[in-house]
């Protein structure tokens, strides 16, 4: 303020002027330095959020590196270690029916034992809060100056922890909150893309196993055998799912009946195809060892060695079992509970051939008959699982034992192959091509 | 005089599904079968006569109520279906030697009743 004026009547004034003006000084001074001081803070905030920033970065280029789940952890709290500037810290993970993650930064800077309370995923649950010097310490088993703890959720069953304990200096002001909350965002979506590529490597690692479990199956399922003189066979199978419960099988041995049998297994997916496996080898080896390999003999024993299994699980499987005696000319066989089988006899109309004993693996007996068949030229047998006859349409009207009747009838005349492929179509055609369950049709035709 | 007074009480479960047992409605009637089977109910009466389709999961569950009813001492009785469809896989698949069925839920009670 200039204070060099000297004349009269002005100076009066001035003199008042100046007066008032030096009353003003010590406000004005007083203000500038609240001014100065809020510069400080305003140029310590901007730095804070500079670093913050670049802290932040860091973070992010760390962390783009990292897919999986534990090394994701590490990554957070080092980083949350680093950037926090504090002596640890440590970042838990609650994830249902699996027990708590846990890492820390260094490793064993605090007991562990109880995390598991902090990931509390209720909605009310507290989101952040502050640790007091004394009263954490039984629960982190060292002395804790100052800490702050943040919840946040990755998936709605799915919450974590972020844990800063004892700054290197001071204790946890506003910015370090912020960044805190910062790392605890960029953690949560770290977590959640570690837990994406985890779910997307376990997909195709079952995938995997179920297109080699696929693959298994369908070579269980034998594509050509030697067939008796004047005898046609065409068979396909296929499951609703990668893989399925039924199942088929010829053998063809020099001092045995030509068998063959179509099974089915209730249920679909694992734990048919298992029992499917089973069911197939205990039928070879009742056909292949027994001395007199009648068929209702042979379906009895089977259910004798795999009714306890089958219980166990709940399930049970339908088998019609044949074998062609060249000759007689005829077909043996026995039915435990599988549908549909259709005969077409060369001079007649086609018919059922009803099981007359209840699946395997239903009681702990079978009832069910070995029974004759005339098998001559133009004789046609079909066995199929009921995807063909259950097959249904968008009204929800099924396919059924009539029209797969029809069919064959229909088809007489043509190759066993081409018998099955017409059926096919056909069911395809009425189900607009949707498989509901498992398929699998033979066809035995007499030439 | 001495009079021994005993009381039995028999407790049997009517259930009554109604539409299709598929491989999607199924594991309701096993939960349900289960939950009953559990509590110590080993009465149980499956009344089909609503139930218009029926495939091998359906099955599976009855099956596994029966043999679970059956190793306690109890029994699982059927009401036949109405619908073809349902009626014809019991028949088809042999099921309707395993169940006593009868044709309505009141005749199964009464069946219970008089033990047979």
């Amino acid at each position: 303020m200039p204070l060099n004026n000297t004349h009269g009547p002005d100076l009066q004034t001035k003199h008042a002027t100046l007066d008032h003006n030096d009353l003003q000084m010590p406000v004005r001074v007083s203000d500038m330095l609240d001014l100065e001081h809020e510069l400080d803070e305003m140029a310590r905030d901007l730095v804070d959020s500079q670093d913050q920033l670049l802290a932040l970065y860091e973070m992010n280029r760390s962390m783009r590196s990292n897919a999986d789940l534990n090394d994701s952890l590490v990554t957070i709290a080092q980083l949350a270690r680093k950037l926090l500037r504090v002596h640890g810290a440590f970042v838990a993970l609650a994830m249902p029916d699996q027990p708590l993650k846990f890492v820390q930064d260094p490793p064993n800077y605090a007991k562990d034992d109880q995390f598991t309370l902090l990931c509390d995923s209720s909605p009310n649950a507290t989101r952040e809060w502050f640790l007091e010097p004394e009263s954490q310490a039984n629960t982190f088993g060292i002395p804790i100056q100052n800490g702050y703890l943040r919840r946040f959720e990755i998936r709605p069953d799915v919450c974590a922890v972020l844990g800063a304990l004892n700054k290197i200096s001071g204790n946890f002001r506003s910015p370090d909150i912020k960044l805190a909350r910062s790392i605890a965002d960029r953690a949560s979506s770290a977590i959640e893309t570690a837990l994406l590529v985890a779910d997307n490597i376990a997909q195709a690692r079952l995938q995997t196993e179920m297109a080699l479990a696929h693959r298994i199956q369908a070579e269980l399922l034998p594509k050509t055998t030697a067939l008796p003189d004047r005898i046609a066979l065409a068979v396909t199978s296929t499951p609703a799912r990668e893989i399925g419960g039924d199942f088929y099988d010829m053998q063809a041995e020099s001092d045995r009946p030509f068998a063959f049998y179509v099974g089915d297994v209730s249920g679909k997916g694992t734990s048919a195809a298992l029992l499917m496996a089973v069911t197939r080898t205990c039928i070879r080896s009742q056909h292949r060892y027994m001395s007199h390999p009648d068929p209702a003999l042979i379906l009895d024993r089977v259910n004798r060695d795999l009714y306890g299994d089958f219980t166990d699980v709940g399930m049970f499987v339908t088998v019609f079992y044949g074998q062609y005696l060249p000759k007689t000319s005829e077909l043996v066989y026995a039915n435990c509970g599988h549908s549909p089988v259709i005969y077409l006899p060369s001079d007649g109309n086609p018919r059922l051939l009803e099981a007359d004993s209840p699946p395997i693996g239903v009681m702990d007996m079978t009832f069910c008959s070995t029974h004759q068949l005339r098998f001559a030229a133009d004789d046609i047998l079909v066995i199929t699982s009921d995807g063909f006859n259950e097959a249904a349409n968008s009204d929800g009207v099924m396919f059924g034992i009539d029209r797969m009747m029809a069919s064959i009838q229909t088809n007489r005349h043509a190759s066993a192959q081409e018998i099955v492929d017409a059926l096919i179509a056909e069911v395809n055609t009425f189900a607009h091509g949707v498989r509901q369950d498992d398929q699998t049709v033979m066809v035995i035709k007499h030439l | 005089m001495n009079l021994n007074i005993q009381e039995h009480t028999l407790r049997i479960v009517v259930l009554s599904p109604v539409g299709a047992i598929d491989p999607l409605t199924a594991p309701t009637l096993r939960e349900n079968l289960t939950r009953l089977l559990d509590d110590g109910v080993t009465g149980l009466i499956i009344d089909l006569s609503q139930v218009s389709f029926m495939d091998s999961a359906g099955m599976s569950v009855l099956v596994t109520a029966l043999k679970r009813a059956r190793a306690a001492g109890g029994n699982v009785k059927l009401v036949w279906p109405k619908s073809d469809a349902a009626k014809r896989i019991l028949t088809l698949t042999k099921f309707d030697q395993v169940f006593a069925l009868t044709n309505t839920a009141d005749e199964a009670l009464a069946s219970w009743k008089t033990g047979k």
